[in-house]
Protein backbone atom coordinates (compact mmCIF):
# COMPACT_ATOMS: atom_id res chain seq x y z
CA UNK A 1 0.00 0.00 0.00
CA UNK A 2 2.82 2.38 0.98
CA UNK A 3 4.68 1.68 -2.25
CA UNK A 4 1.55 2.12 -4.33
CA UNK A 5 0.66 5.40 -2.65
CA UNK A 6 4.25 6.57 -3.08
CA UNK A 7 3.95 5.68 -6.78
CA UNK A 8 0.77 7.73 -7.12
CA UNK A 9 2.37 10.59 -5.19
CA UNK A 10 5.16 10.61 -7.78
CA UNK A 11 2.63 10.42 -10.62
CA UNK A 12 0.57 13.32 -9.31
CA UNK A 13 3.42 15.68 -8.47
CA UNK A 14 3.40 17.09 -11.99
CA UNK A 15 -0.42 17.11 -11.98
CA UNK A 16 -0.43 19.50 -9.04
CA UNK A 17 2.31 21.50 -10.72
CA UNK A 18 -0.02 22.04 -13.69
CA UNK A 19 -2.91 23.02 -11.43
CA UNK A 20 -0.69 25.41 -9.47
CA UNK A 21 0.50 27.04 -12.71
CA UNK A 22 -3.08 27.47 -13.97
CA UNK A 23 -4.21 29.18 -10.78
CA UNK A 24 -1.11 31.37 -10.63
CA UNK A 25 -1.52 32.29 -14.29
CA UNK A 26 -5.18 33.23 -13.74
CA UNK A 27 -4.40 35.52 -10.82
CA UNK A 28 -1.47 37.21 -12.50
CA UNK A 29 -3.38 37.74 -15.73
CA UNK A 30 -6.37 39.08 -13.82
CA UNK A 31 -4.36 41.67 -11.95
CA UNK A 32 -2.31 42.62 -15.00
CA UNK A 33 -5.10 42.80 -17.54
CA UNK A 34 -8.25 43.93 -15.73
CA UNK A 35 -8.50 47.11 -13.67
CA UNK A 36 -11.06 45.61 -11.33
CA UNK A 37 -11.81 42.33 -9.62
CA UNK A 38 -15.38 41.62 -8.75
CA UNK A 39 -14.90 37.99 -7.87
CA UNK A 40 -12.18 35.55 -6.94
CA UNK A 41 -10.62 34.02 -10.05
CA UNK A 42 -9.07 31.18 -8.06
CA UNK A 43 -12.35 30.17 -6.42
CA UNK A 44 -14.29 30.56 -9.65
CA UNK A 45 -11.86 28.54 -11.66
CA UNK A 46 -11.29 25.84 -9.06
CA UNK A 47 -14.52 23.98 -9.78
CA UNK A 48 -14.07 24.13 -13.57
CA UNK A 49 -10.40 23.20 -13.38
CA UNK A 50 -11.10 20.27 -11.10
CA UNK A 51 -14.00 19.14 -13.28
CA UNK A 52 -11.69 18.99 -16.27
CA UNK A 53 -8.40 17.84 -14.77
CA UNK A 54 -9.68 15.17 -12.42
CA UNK A 55 -11.82 13.26 -14.94
CA UNK A 56 -8.87 13.29 -17.35
CA UNK A 57 -6.64 11.97 -14.55
CA UNK A 58 -9.19 9.22 -13.83
CA UNK A 59 -9.25 8.22 -17.48
CA UNK A 60 -5.46 7.94 -17.37
CA UNK A 61 -5.11 5.97 -14.14
CA UNK A 62 -7.68 3.37 -15.18
CA UNK A 63 -6.12 2.76 -18.61
CA UNK A 64 -4.54 -0.63 -19.30
CA UNK A 65 -1.06 0.77 -19.84
CA UNK A 66 -1.07 2.71 -16.57
CA UNK A 67 -2.41 -0.21 -14.59
CA UNK A 68 0.24 -2.46 -16.10
CA UNK A 69 2.92 -0.10 -14.79
CA UNK A 70 1.35 -0.24 -11.35
CA UNK A 71 1.64 -4.01 -11.40
CA UNK A 72 5.43 -3.68 -11.76
CA UNK A 73 5.44 -3.91 -8.00
CA UNK A 74 3.25 -6.26 -5.97
CA UNK A 75 -0.32 -5.08 -5.73
CA UNK A 76 -3.69 -6.75 -5.68
CA UNK A 77 -6.84 -5.36 -7.18
CA UNK A 78 -8.50 -4.49 -3.85
CA UNK A 79 -5.48 -2.43 -2.88
CA UNK A 80 -5.50 -0.74 -6.25
CA UNK A 81 -9.16 0.23 -5.96
CA UNK A 82 -8.61 1.42 -2.40
CA UNK A 83 -5.77 3.63 -3.63
CA UNK A 84 -7.94 4.98 -6.43
CA UNK A 85 -10.72 5.79 -3.96
CA UNK A 86 -8.22 7.55 -1.73
CA UNK A 87 -7.04 9.54 -4.74
CA UNK A 88 -10.62 10.47 -5.65
CA UNK A 89 -11.18 11.71 -2.10
CA UNK A 90 -7.83 13.41 -1.54
CA UNK A 91 -7.04 15.01 -4.90
CA UNK A 92 -10.12 17.32 -4.97
CA UNK A 93 -9.46 18.28 -1.36
CA UNK A 94 -5.86 19.26 -2.09
CA UNK A 95 -6.93 21.11 -5.23
CA UNK A 96 -9.64 23.02 -3.40
CA UNK A 97 -7.23 23.87 -0.57
CA UNK A 98 -4.77 25.15 -3.15
CA UNK A 99 -7.56 27.28 -4.62
CA UNK A 100 -8.35 28.67 -1.17
CA UNK A 101 -4.69 29.48 -0.64
CA UNK A 102 -4.70 31.36 -3.92
CA UNK A 103 -7.88 33.12 -2.85
CA UNK A 104 -5.95 34.47 0.14
CA UNK A 105 -3.09 35.48 -2.14
CA UNK A 106 -5.63 37.22 -4.33
CA UNK A 107 -7.09 39.08 -1.36
CA UNK A 108 -3.62 40.16 -0.33
CA UNK A 109 -2.83 41.37 -3.83
CA UNK A 110 -6.11 43.28 -3.96
CA UNK A 111 -5.38 44.96 -0.61
CA UNK A 112 -1.89 45.86 -1.80
CA UNK A 113 -3.23 47.25 -5.06
CA UNK A 114 -5.86 49.27 -3.21
CA UNK A 115 -3.21 50.72 -0.90
CA UNK A 116 -1.17 52.09 -3.80
CA UNK A 117 -3.92 53.16 -6.19
CA UNK A 118 -7.47 54.42 -6.03
CA UNK A 119 -8.07 53.44 -9.63
CA UNK A 120 -9.00 49.90 -8.66
CA UNK A 121 -12.22 48.26 -7.56
CA UNK A 122 -12.44 45.00 -5.67
CA UNK A 123 -15.61 43.45 -4.36
CA UNK A 124 -16.09 40.01 -3.01
CA UNK A 125 -19.12 38.92 -1.08
CA UNK A 126 -17.96 35.76 0.63
CA UNK A 127 -18.89 35.14 4.23
CA UNK A 128 -17.41 32.46 6.46
CA UNK A 129 -20.55 30.30 6.32
CA UNK A 130 -21.07 30.70 2.56
CA UNK A 131 -17.41 29.85 2.07
CA UNK A 132 -17.62 26.68 4.19
CA UNK A 133 -20.86 25.49 2.57
CA UNK A 134 -19.48 26.32 -0.86
CA UNK A 135 -16.30 24.44 -0.10
CA UNK A 136 -18.15 21.36 1.14
CA UNK A 137 -20.65 21.26 -1.73
CA UNK A 138 -17.94 21.94 -4.32
CA UNK A 139 -15.85 19.16 -2.83
CA UNK A 140 -18.72 16.70 -2.94
CA UNK A 141 -19.70 17.62 -6.50
CA UNK A 142 -16.11 17.25 -7.68
CA UNK A 143 -15.69 13.93 -5.86
CA UNK A 144 -18.96 12.66 -7.32
CA UNK A 145 -18.08 13.65 -10.90
CA UNK A 146 -14.57 12.22 -10.49
CA UNK A 147 -15.93 8.95 -9.09
CA UNK A 148 -18.43 8.67 -11.96
CA UNK A 149 -15.67 9.25 -14.52
CA UNK A 150 -13.48 6.68 -12.77
CA UNK A 151 -16.31 4.15 -12.84
CA UNK A 152 -17.09 4.73 -16.53
CA UNK A 153 -13.37 4.59 -17.44
CA UNK A 154 -12.86 1.41 -15.42
CA UNK A 155 -15.65 -0.25 -17.43
CA UNK A 156 -14.65 1.32 -20.72
CA UNK A 157 -11.01 0.11 -20.74
CA UNK A 158 -12.07 -3.44 -19.82
CA UNK A 159 -15.09 -3.61 -22.21
CA UNK A 160 -14.44 -1.04 -24.91
CA UNK A 161 -17.01 -2.15 -27.47
CA UNK A 162 -20.15 -2.51 -25.31
CA UNK A 163 -19.38 0.57 -23.20
CA UNK A 164 -18.48 2.54 -26.32
CA UNK A 165 -21.73 1.56 -28.06
CA UNK A 166 -23.87 2.36 -25.00
CA UNK A 167 -22.02 5.66 -24.45
CA UNK A 168 -22.34 6.69 -28.08
CA UNK A 169 -26.04 5.76 -28.12
CA UNK A 170 -26.60 7.79 -24.95
CA UNK A 171 -24.83 10.87 -26.33
CA UNK A 172 -26.60 10.60 -29.70
CA UNK A 173 -29.89 10.21 -27.85
CA UNK A 174 -29.19 13.37 -25.88
CA UNK A 175 -28.42 15.26 -29.08
CA UNK A 176 -31.13 14.01 -31.41
CA UNK A 177 -34.03 12.70 -29.27
CA UNK A 178 -35.84 15.56 -27.59
CA UNK A 179 -37.99 13.32 -25.38
CA UNK A 180 -34.98 11.34 -24.21
CA UNK A 181 -33.00 14.52 -23.51
CA UNK A 182 -35.92 16.06 -21.60
CA UNK A 183 -36.42 12.95 -19.51
CA UNK A 184 -32.68 12.68 -18.66
CA UNK A 185 -32.42 16.34 -17.71
CA UNK A 186 -35.75 16.08 -15.90
CA UNK A 187 -34.44 13.20 -13.86
CA UNK A 188 -31.27 15.10 -12.97
CA UNK A 189 -33.36 18.15 -12.16
CA UNK A 190 -35.69 16.18 -9.88
CA UNK A 191 -32.72 14.56 -8.19
CA UNK A 192 -31.07 17.86 -7.32
CA UNK A 193 -34.12 20.12 -7.26
CA UNK A 194 -33.86 22.79 -4.60
CA UNK A 195 -32.41 20.62 -1.88
CA UNK A 196 -30.83 21.75 1.35
CA UNK A 197 -27.02 21.52 1.38
CA UNK A 198 -27.32 18.50 3.67
CA UNK A 199 -29.75 16.67 1.40
CA UNK A 200 -27.68 17.51 -1.66
CA UNK A 201 -24.55 16.20 0.10
CA UNK A 202 -26.37 13.01 0.99
CA UNK A 203 -27.50 12.45 -2.59
CA UNK A 204 -24.01 13.15 -3.91
CA UNK A 205 -22.50 10.77 -1.33
CA UNK A 206 -24.89 7.97 -2.36
CA UNK A 207 -24.08 8.46 -6.05
CA UNK A 208 -20.36 8.52 -5.23
CA UNK A 209 -20.56 5.30 -3.22
CA UNK A 210 -22.54 3.65 -6.00
CA UNK A 211 -19.86 4.72 -8.50
CA UNK A 212 -17.14 3.24 -6.28
CA UNK A 213 -19.02 -0.05 -6.03
CA UNK A 214 -19.71 -0.25 -9.77
CA UNK A 215 -16.14 0.73 -10.70
CA UNK A 216 -14.74 -1.94 -8.39
CA UNK A 217 -16.34 -4.77 -10.40
CA UNK A 218 -14.35 -4.51 -13.66
CA UNK A 219 -11.07 -3.77 -11.88
CA UNK A 220 -11.49 -6.73 -9.55
CA UNK A 221 -12.01 -9.06 -12.52
CA UNK A 222 -9.48 -7.50 -14.90
CA UNK A 223 -6.40 -9.17 -16.27
CA UNK A 224 -3.27 -7.07 -16.61
CA UNK A 225 -2.56 -6.82 -20.33
CA UNK B 1 9.69 -27.96 -2.22
CA UNK B 2 7.90 -27.03 -5.45
CA UNK B 3 7.71 -23.30 -6.03
CA UNK B 4 5.54 -23.61 -9.12
CA UNK B 5 2.94 -26.27 -9.84
CA UNK B 6 0.96 -26.19 -13.07
CA UNK B 7 -1.70 -28.81 -13.74
CA UNK B 8 -3.37 -28.97 -17.14
CA UNK B 9 -3.06 -25.22 -17.53
CA UNK B 10 -5.08 -23.79 -20.39
CA UNK B 11 -5.12 -20.11 -21.24
CA UNK B 12 -7.28 -18.75 -24.00
CA UNK B 13 -6.66 -15.21 -25.09
CA UNK B 14 -8.72 -13.30 -27.65
CA UNK B 15 -10.29 -16.51 -28.91
CA UNK B 16 -6.94 -18.25 -29.34
CA UNK B 17 -5.51 -21.00 -27.17
CA UNK B 18 -2.22 -19.52 -26.00
CA UNK B 19 -1.35 -22.24 -23.47
CA UNK B 20 -2.62 -25.76 -23.79
CA UNK B 21 -2.61 -28.48 -21.11
CA UNK B 22 0.66 -27.50 -19.49
CA UNK B 23 1.62 -29.54 -16.45
CA UNK B 24 4.89 -28.62 -14.82
CA UNK B 25 6.61 -28.48 -11.45
CA UNK B 26 9.55 -26.24 -10.64
CA UNK B 27 11.54 -26.72 -7.47
CA UNK B 28 12.98 -24.00 -5.29
CA UNK B 29 16.48 -22.62 -5.73
CA UNK B 30 17.18 -23.38 -9.35
CA UNK B 31 17.66 -21.39 -12.53
CA UNK B 32 15.21 -22.42 -15.23
CA UNK B 33 15.46 -21.44 -18.87
CA UNK B 34 12.09 -20.99 -20.53
CA UNK B 35 12.69 -21.53 -24.21
CA UNK B 36 10.47 -21.29 -27.24
CA UNK B 37 9.94 -19.56 -30.53
CA UNK B 38 8.35 -16.12 -30.78
CA UNK B 39 4.67 -16.43 -29.89
CA UNK B 40 5.13 -19.86 -28.31
CA UNK B 41 3.40 -18.71 -25.12
CA UNK B 42 6.38 -18.03 -22.83
CA UNK B 43 5.31 -14.52 -21.89
CA UNK B 44 1.75 -15.71 -21.39
CA UNK B 45 3.00 -18.42 -19.05
CA UNK B 46 5.15 -15.98 -17.06
CA UNK B 47 2.29 -13.49 -16.79
CA UNK B 48 -0.02 -16.20 -15.56
CA UNK B 49 2.54 -17.15 -12.91
CA UNK B 50 2.92 -13.47 -12.01
CA UNK B 51 -0.80 -13.20 -11.33
CA UNK B 52 -1.45 -10.87 -14.24
CA UNK B 53 -3.68 -13.34 -16.03
CA UNK B 54 -6.29 -15.77 -14.78
CA UNK B 55 -6.01 -19.32 -16.13
CA UNK B 56 -8.91 -20.37 -18.35
CA UNK B 57 -8.67 -23.95 -17.09
CA UNK B 58 -6.37 -25.98 -14.89
CA UNK B 59 -4.43 -25.13 -11.78
CA UNK B 60 -1.65 -22.62 -11.21
CA UNK B 61 -0.02 -22.70 -7.81
CA UNK B 62 2.92 -20.55 -6.76
CA UNK B 63 4.22 -21.24 -3.24
CA UNK B 64 1.15 -23.46 -2.87
CA UNK B 65 -1.37 -20.69 -3.59
CA UNK B 66 -3.13 -19.24 -6.61
CA UNK B 67 -1.19 -16.13 -7.68
CA UNK B 68 -4.05 -14.22 -9.33
CA UNK B 69 -4.93 -11.23 -7.15
CA UNK B 70 -3.08 -12.75 -4.19
CA UNK B 71 -0.86 -10.15 -2.53
CA UNK B 72 0.79 -12.72 -0.22
CA UNK B 73 2.12 -14.61 -3.22
CA UNK B 74 2.79 -11.55 -5.35
CA UNK B 75 5.02 -10.05 -2.65
CA UNK B 76 7.41 -12.96 -3.26
CA UNK B 77 7.30 -12.76 -7.04
CA UNK B 78 9.32 -10.50 -9.28
CA UNK B 79 8.31 -10.45 -12.94
CA UNK B 80 10.41 -8.27 -15.16
CA UNK B 81 9.94 -7.58 -18.83
CA UNK B 82 11.14 -4.69 -20.97
CA UNK B 83 8.16 -2.40 -20.43
CA UNK B 84 7.72 -2.07 -16.70
CA UNK B 85 8.21 1.56 -15.84
CA UNK B 86 6.69 4.89 -16.76
CA UNK B 87 8.79 7.20 -18.89
CA UNK B 88 8.42 9.96 -16.34
CA UNK B 89 9.79 7.89 -13.43
CA UNK B 90 13.40 8.22 -12.35
CA UNK B 91 15.60 5.29 -11.29
CA UNK B 92 15.82 6.80 -7.81
CA UNK B 93 12.01 6.89 -7.44
CA UNK B 94 11.74 3.32 -8.66
CA UNK B 95 14.49 2.11 -6.33
CA UNK B 96 12.61 3.72 -3.45
CA UNK B 97 9.39 2.01 -4.54
CA UNK B 98 11.13 -1.33 -4.87
CA UNK B 99 12.58 -0.91 -1.37
CA UNK B 100 9.07 -0.25 -0.05
CA UNK B 101 7.60 -3.17 -1.98
CA UNK B 102 10.11 -5.96 -1.35
CA UNK B 103 11.29 -6.73 2.15
CA UNK B 104 14.51 -8.34 0.89
CA UNK B 105 15.41 -5.57 -1.56
CA UNK B 106 19.11 -4.63 -1.29
CA UNK B 107 18.93 -0.89 -1.90
CA UNK B 108 22.57 -0.16 -1.12
CA UNK B 109 23.85 -2.73 -3.61
CA UNK B 110 21.29 -1.63 -6.18
CA UNK B 111 22.57 1.95 -6.01
CA UNK B 112 26.17 0.71 -6.26
CA UNK B 113 25.28 -1.31 -9.34
CA UNK B 114 23.53 1.64 -10.98
CA UNK B 115 26.64 3.69 -10.33
CA UNK B 116 28.82 0.92 -11.81
CA UNK B 117 26.66 0.75 -14.93
CA UNK B 118 26.73 4.58 -15.15
CA UNK B 119 22.94 4.83 -14.95
CA UNK B 120 21.99 8.34 -13.82
CA UNK B 121 19.61 7.90 -10.91
CA UNK B 122 17.90 11.25 -11.30
CA UNK B 123 17.29 11.11 -15.05
CA UNK B 124 13.84 10.21 -16.29
CA UNK B 125 13.49 6.71 -17.71
CA UNK B 126 12.69 8.10 -21.17
CA UNK B 127 16.14 9.72 -21.24
CA UNK B 128 17.89 6.40 -20.72
CA UNK B 129 19.02 4.28 -23.67
CA UNK B 130 17.37 0.93 -24.32
CA UNK B 131 20.39 -0.87 -22.87
CA UNK B 132 20.39 1.27 -19.75
CA UNK B 133 16.68 0.67 -19.19
CA UNK B 134 17.25 -3.05 -19.51
CA UNK B 135 20.19 -2.94 -17.10
CA UNK B 136 18.14 -0.92 -14.65
CA UNK B 137 15.28 -3.43 -14.85
CA UNK B 138 17.71 -6.26 -14.22
CA UNK B 139 19.20 -4.51 -11.20
CA UNK B 140 15.72 -4.02 -9.73
CA UNK B 141 14.75 -7.61 -10.53
CA UNK B 142 17.84 -9.21 -9.04
CA UNK B 143 18.12 -6.96 -6.01
CA UNK B 144 14.49 -7.64 -5.06
CA UNK B 145 15.73 -11.13 -4.08
CA UNK B 146 12.25 -12.53 -4.57
CA UNK B 147 11.96 -16.30 -4.02
CA UNK B 148 10.49 -16.47 -7.52
CA UNK B 149 12.17 -14.14 -9.98
CA UNK B 150 11.03 -14.20 -13.59
CA UNK B 151 12.99 -12.41 -16.28
CA UNK B 152 11.29 -12.12 -19.64
CA UNK B 153 13.88 -11.56 -22.37
CA UNK B 154 16.33 -9.99 -19.90
CA UNK B 155 19.11 -9.24 -22.35
CA UNK B 156 17.16 -7.28 -24.97
CA UNK B 157 19.15 -4.22 -25.94
CA UNK B 158 22.29 -5.24 -24.05
CA UNK B 159 25.64 -5.31 -25.78
CA UNK B 160 27.89 -8.38 -25.51
CA UNK B 161 29.90 -7.10 -22.55
CA UNK B 162 26.81 -6.16 -20.59
CA UNK B 163 25.26 -9.55 -21.34
CA UNK B 164 28.38 -11.14 -19.90
CA UNK B 165 28.25 -8.93 -16.84
CA UNK B 166 24.57 -9.70 -16.37
CA UNK B 167 25.39 -13.42 -16.39
CA UNK B 168 28.15 -12.94 -13.80
CA UNK B 169 25.91 -10.78 -11.62
CA UNK B 170 23.06 -13.26 -11.81
CA UNK B 171 25.25 -16.23 -10.93
CA UNK B 172 26.98 -14.49 -8.03
CA UNK B 173 23.73 -13.16 -6.61
CA UNK B 174 22.10 -16.55 -7.03
CA UNK B 175 25.01 -18.20 -5.20
CA UNK B 176 24.71 -15.73 -2.33
CA UNK B 177 20.91 -15.72 -2.25
CA UNK B 178 19.55 -18.92 -3.79
CA UNK B 179 16.06 -18.68 -5.22
CA UNK B 180 14.06 -19.84 -8.21
CA UNK B 181 14.86 -17.80 -11.28
CA UNK B 182 13.02 -18.32 -14.56
CA UNK B 183 14.68 -16.76 -17.59
CA UNK B 184 12.81 -16.62 -20.84
CA UNK B 185 15.12 -15.95 -23.72
CA UNK B 186 15.91 -16.63 -27.34
CA UNK B 187 19.68 -16.32 -26.75
CA UNK B 188 19.94 -19.94 -25.69
CA UNK B 189 23.65 -20.37 -26.31
CA UNK B 190 24.53 -17.41 -24.10
CA UNK B 191 22.30 -18.49 -21.27
CA UNK B 192 23.23 -22.17 -21.44
CA UNK B 193 25.89 -21.72 -18.79
CA UNK B 194 23.31 -20.19 -16.42
CA UNK B 195 20.48 -22.67 -16.72
CA UNK B 196 20.09 -25.72 -14.55
CA UNK B 197 16.81 -26.76 -16.12
CA UNK B 198 15.17 -26.13 -19.46
CA UNK B 199 11.46 -25.82 -20.14
CA UNK B 200 10.73 -25.92 -23.85
CA UNK B 201 7.39 -24.65 -25.11
CA UNK B 202 6.01 -24.76 -28.61
CA UNK B 203 2.65 -23.40 -29.76
CA UNK B 204 1.49 -23.16 -26.15
CA UNK B 205 2.33 -26.79 -25.39
CA UNK B 206 5.06 -28.12 -23.15
CA UNK B 207 7.62 -29.99 -25.25
CA UNK B 208 9.84 -31.00 -22.34
CA UNK B 209 11.15 -30.04 -18.93
CA UNK B 210 14.65 -31.44 -18.40
CA UNK B 211 17.88 -30.67 -16.63
CA UNK B 212 20.45 -28.91 -18.79
CA UNK B 213 22.66 -32.01 -18.73
CA UNK B 214 19.83 -34.09 -20.14
CA UNK B 215 19.19 -31.54 -22.87
CA UNK B 216 22.88 -31.47 -23.72
CA UNK B 217 22.71 -35.28 -24.14
CA UNK B 218 19.26 -35.23 -25.73
CA UNK B 219 20.22 -35.52 -29.38
CA UNK B 220 23.11 -36.28 -31.71
CA UNK B 221 24.14 -35.17 -35.15
CA UNK B 222 25.07 -38.02 -37.40
CA UNK B 223 26.80 -37.04 -40.63
CA UNK B 224 27.79 -39.55 -43.25
CA UNK B 225 26.77 -41.48 -46.33
CA UNK B 226 23.04 -41.60 -46.98
CA UNK B 227 23.03 -45.40 -47.22
CA UNK B 228 24.50 -45.85 -43.75
CA UNK B 229 22.18 -43.34 -42.13
CA UNK B 230 18.81 -44.17 -43.73
CA UNK B 231 18.69 -47.36 -41.72
CA UNK B 232 19.36 -45.41 -38.49
CA UNK B 233 16.61 -42.99 -39.43
CA UNK B 234 14.16 -45.87 -39.55
CA UNK B 235 15.00 -47.03 -36.04
CA UNK B 236 15.32 -43.74 -34.17
CA UNK B 237 13.39 -40.51 -33.89
CA UNK B 238 14.77 -38.01 -36.36
CA UNK B 239 14.36 -34.35 -35.37
CA UNK B 240 16.21 -32.80 -38.29
CA UNK B 241 17.49 -33.90 -41.62
CA UNK B 242 19.68 -32.19 -44.17
CA UNK B 243 21.04 -33.78 -47.32
CA UNK B 244 23.76 -32.68 -49.68
CA UNK B 245 23.94 -35.13 -52.55
CA UNK B 246 24.82 -38.51 -51.11
CA UNK B 247 25.88 -37.00 -47.81
CA UNK B 248 23.21 -36.89 -45.13
CA UNK B 249 23.14 -35.11 -41.79
CA UNK B 250 20.62 -36.45 -39.33
CA UNK B 251 19.67 -35.09 -35.96
CA UNK B 252 18.40 -38.02 -33.90
CA UNK B 253 17.19 -38.37 -30.36
CA UNK B 254 20.05 -39.89 -28.43
CA UNK B 255 18.73 -43.30 -27.51
CA UNK B 256 21.44 -45.10 -29.47
CA UNK B 257 23.24 -47.90 -27.73
CA UNK B 258 27.03 -47.93 -27.35
CA UNK B 259 27.12 -50.77 -29.85
CA UNK B 260 25.18 -48.79 -32.46
CA UNK B 261 27.46 -45.80 -31.99
CA UNK B 262 30.52 -48.01 -32.41
CA UNK B 263 29.10 -49.50 -35.62
CA UNK B 264 28.28 -46.07 -37.04
CA UNK B 265 31.78 -44.83 -36.28
CA UNK B 266 33.13 -47.90 -38.01
CA UNK B 267 31.04 -46.97 -41.09
CA UNK B 268 32.67 -43.54 -41.14
CA UNK B 269 29.71 -41.64 -39.69
CA UNK B 270 30.70 -38.48 -37.83
CA UNK B 271 28.93 -38.24 -34.48
CA UNK B 272 28.62 -35.02 -32.51
CA UNK B 273 26.40 -33.79 -29.71
CA UNK B 274 23.60 -31.45 -30.68
CA UNK B 275 23.81 -28.09 -28.90
CA UNK B 276 21.01 -27.07 -26.57
CA UNK B 277 20.08 -24.31 -29.00
CA UNK B 278 19.84 -26.75 -31.90
CA UNK B 279 17.77 -29.18 -29.83
CA UNK B 280 15.31 -26.42 -28.99
CA UNK B 281 15.20 -25.12 -32.56
CA UNK B 282 14.78 -28.55 -34.11
CA UNK B 283 12.05 -29.62 -31.71
CA UNK B 284 10.00 -26.52 -32.37
CA UNK B 285 10.44 -26.19 -36.10
CA UNK B 286 7.10 -25.47 -37.80
CA UNK B 287 5.69 -28.12 -40.14
CA UNK B 288 5.85 -25.93 -43.19
CA UNK B 289 9.40 -26.32 -44.40
CA UNK B 290 12.00 -23.61 -43.97
CA UNK B 291 12.25 -20.04 -45.13
CA UNK B 292 14.40 -21.21 -48.04
CA UNK B 293 11.47 -23.29 -49.30
CA UNK B 294 9.39 -20.11 -49.47
CA UNK B 295 12.06 -18.43 -51.58
CA UNK B 296 12.39 -21.54 -53.76
CA UNK B 297 8.64 -21.51 -54.44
Amino acid sequence: MKALLYGYYLDFKSFFGIYFSILLGLIISKFLITPSASSSSSLNSALINCMIMLPVAMMVITSNSELKKKFSFPVDRDLLVLCHILLILVLPLVMLLMSCFFYLVELLLAELTLSVTTNFFYSLAITKSSFLIGFAISYMIIVCVTALTWMVSAWFYRHKVPVGVIGAAFILGLIYLDDFRDSVFGLIGRLFHNPTPGLLSLKLAVITLAAFALGYIPIKRMEVK
Amino acid sequence: MNVVILQDLVKRFKGKTALSDISLELQENCIVGLIGRNGAGMTMLLRTLAGYLRPTKGTVLVFGEKPFDNIRVLSDIMYMDDDRFRDSDTPKDLIDRAALSYSRFDKALAIKLLDYFSIPVKARMKKLSKGMRTLFSLVIALMSRCPLTMLDEPTIGLDASHRKEFASLLLRDFANHPRTIIISSHLISELESLMEQVVLIDNGRLVFHKTIENVQRYALYLAGHRKALEEVAGRHRVICRESMGERLVLGVVNDLTAEELRQLEAQGVEISAMSVQDVCVNLTVPNKGGVLDVIAE
